[in-house]
């Protein structure tokens, strides 16, 4: 009992919570950046040049096809990156051929005549998509890419191991090297579970609750 | 550039060949024996979250819950550092098998529950009319029609298990991942590792996503032989048909019925419904907002309304509502006359 009371200290539960915001900061970071990435691609996709179209799709299936940790390593260790952009860089190029799928579901949930009105209105592609299509399409985006935040979130756990970046994962084992009696291991490890399901599992219900109301407002 | 992927450094590589195979190998075991869990796990716990019983959804709710909720990599070094203390020691083979198979059959019970849920209800009326037992419906006249919906998400979490297979490498798992980390912390030739551990990984992964698509455009094509008379539709076009020939009519059919959808993006509709959180196919009754009635969901009451006939639809469907009403009885497809 006195291990879990040594373990359970202010100092020690900041310094998780510090790693937290760590793997927020670069999850938020990533989706904001693979939103833009996967618009561009998922734009690209419905291009008429044959070229715009292959990139998209060899980008998507290639990025789709491999494990997010190889390109974690990639952008580490190969493109030699600090850690901390390449671990942005990676879960962006990664999540990006996600997005793409998502923003394409979205783009294709604007009805056509917004399309064609702004076509008429002389507006050019770039604007029409960043103007009309785009804000519109975000609307039924929200929920997959919040899902895609919490799958972001899990994999920010493996920047410890691949990088020694210290987000919630690192300073768990951090914590691990100076309180290693069996109980503490245990309690480490518990509250490492209960952290991140905690941000999950609220994340997730939101989804679901968003979701309900976009199918019920129908 | 050229210095990372110098020549010598390939060849390096390549004298690895033995091992990289036995990586590689190992690999594909670790994903053999997880995908079997992960189906087992996935077909169990989706059964126990249609069942009527409250405490069983419930404890298939607590398993998809908190395993999808944390991470992967957790749940590995739980086996991995804690299990021991507990007297309890897994070769890492084992530990991947074990932790990736229970991730999986989360999000494989999910799938397999949200294509029963796309059952009419009807349909297990009809069985237990029929004298079925509850196992008799699941096997015999349910799970072989929620099949067509459950295998194209079923082929995309193969893909995904494989990629996450990939953890082990933090483990020191012996696997594909781990080989490239060691071979590139080994010589620090990091840029032929990681590609040869691309390319392998996309050898197993592609064929598997391009499986899901094409069991996604079947099951489609195949819906609207069924739904519409896609030879009438196509021979009004003045399409060449091939009566009896499921797949081409079918396809050319799905293509034509959907007209309404390439317009707008030529040549870019996706034959992958959107996806959902969790990444699980959309159910019906959540893509198009009609609910057919999703047995055993106590939620649903009765039977959908009929829906008011769309635009078009009795021009286009003109045929079959002819036939319809002259012959009564006579279904089945247009083409055998």
């Amino acid at each position: 009992m006195s291990d879990i009371i040594a373990l359970l200290t202010w100092t020690n539960l900041r310094f998780l919570l510090e790693g937290l915001g760590l793997t927020l900061v670069i999850s938020a970071l990533s989706i904001a950046c693979s939103v833009v990435l996967g618009a561009v691609i998922s734009i690209m996709r419905g291009s008429r040049l044959r070229v715009m179209r292959g990139i998209s799709i060899a980008y998507v299936e290639l990025f789709k096809n491999t494990p997010l940790l190889l390109w974690i390593m990639f952008t580490f260790f190969v493109a030699q990156l600090p850690p901390l952009p390449a671990a942005v860089v990676a879960f962006t190029l990664f999540t990006a051929a996600s997005v793409a799928e998502i923003v394409r579901g979205g783009l294709a949930s604007v009805p056509a005549g917004q399309y064609e009105a702004a076509r008429s209105q002389g507006f050019s592609a770039p604007q029409m998509y960043v103007l009309i299509i785009l804000p519109q399409a975000l609307r039924n985006m929200v929920p997959a890419l919040l899902s895609q935040f919490v799958t972001t979130i899990k994999d920010t756990s493996y920047l410890w191991g691949a990088m020694a970046l210290q987000e919630l994962m690192g300073r768990g084992m951090i914590l691990m090297n100076s309180f290693n009696s069996t109980v503490q291991i245990f309690a480490i490890f518990g509250l490492l579970a209960l952290i991140y399901f905690a941000v999950c599992f609220t994340l997730s219900q939101f989804v679901r609750a968003y979701q309900k109301r976009l199918t019920g407002a129908r | 550039m050229g210095e990372i992927f110098a020549p010598y450094k390939w060849e390096a590589l390549f004298v690895r060949w033995p091992d990289i195979l036995a990586a590689f190998g190992t690999t594909v075991g670790i994903s053999a024996g997880a995908l079997v869990l992960a189906l087992a796990l996935g077909f169990a716990f989706s059964m126990l979250s249609v069942s009527r019983f409250k405490p069983l959804r419930g404890v298939a709710r607590l398993y998809v819950e908190v395993v999808q909720n944390v991470p992967l990599l957790l749940q590995v070094f739980v086996l991995y550092a804690v299990f021991p203390l507990l007297g309890l020691s897994l070769a890492s083979f084992w530990i991947g098998v074990l932790a990736i198979g229970v991730y999986h059959g989360a999000y494989m019970s999910e799938v397999v529950r949200s294509g029963i849920g796309s059952i009419h209800r009807g349909q297990f009326e009809a069985a237990k009319s029929q004298g079925f037992t509850y196992l008799q419906t699941m096997m015999l006249v349910i799970l072989p029609q929620a099949m067509r919906i459950i295998l194209p998400p079923l082929a995309v979490q193969a893909a995904n298990l494989v990629k996450n297979t990939s953890v082990l490498a933090l483990i020191a798992g012996g696997e594909l991942m781990y080989f490239s980390n060691s071979f590139a912390g080994d010589t620090s030739y990091y840029g032929p590792a990681y590609v040869a551990a691309a390319v392998l990984y996309f050898a197993i992964c592609f064929p598997l996503s391009r499986a899901a698509v094409y069991l996604e455009h079947r099951m489609r094509s195949h819906r609207h032989v069924v739904t519409g008379d896609a030879t009438k539709v196509l021979e009004a076009d003045g399409a060449e048909v091939t009566p009896g020939t499921h797949d081409l009519t079918g396809r050319a059919a799905a293509a034509a019925l959907a007209g309404g959808v390439t317009t707008m993006m030529e040549g870019t509709t996706s034959l992958v419904p959107p996806v959902s959180d969790k990444g699980r196919y959309l159910t019906y009754a959540e893509l198009y907002g009609v609910d057919r009635g999703a047995w055993p969901d106590p939620a649903h009451g009765s039977y959908p309304r009929p829906r008011k006939p769309r635009k078009g639809h009795a021009k286009r469907f003109a045929s079959r509502d002819r036939r319809r009403q002259a012959g009564g009885a006579r279904r089945g497809r247009g083409g055998r006359k």
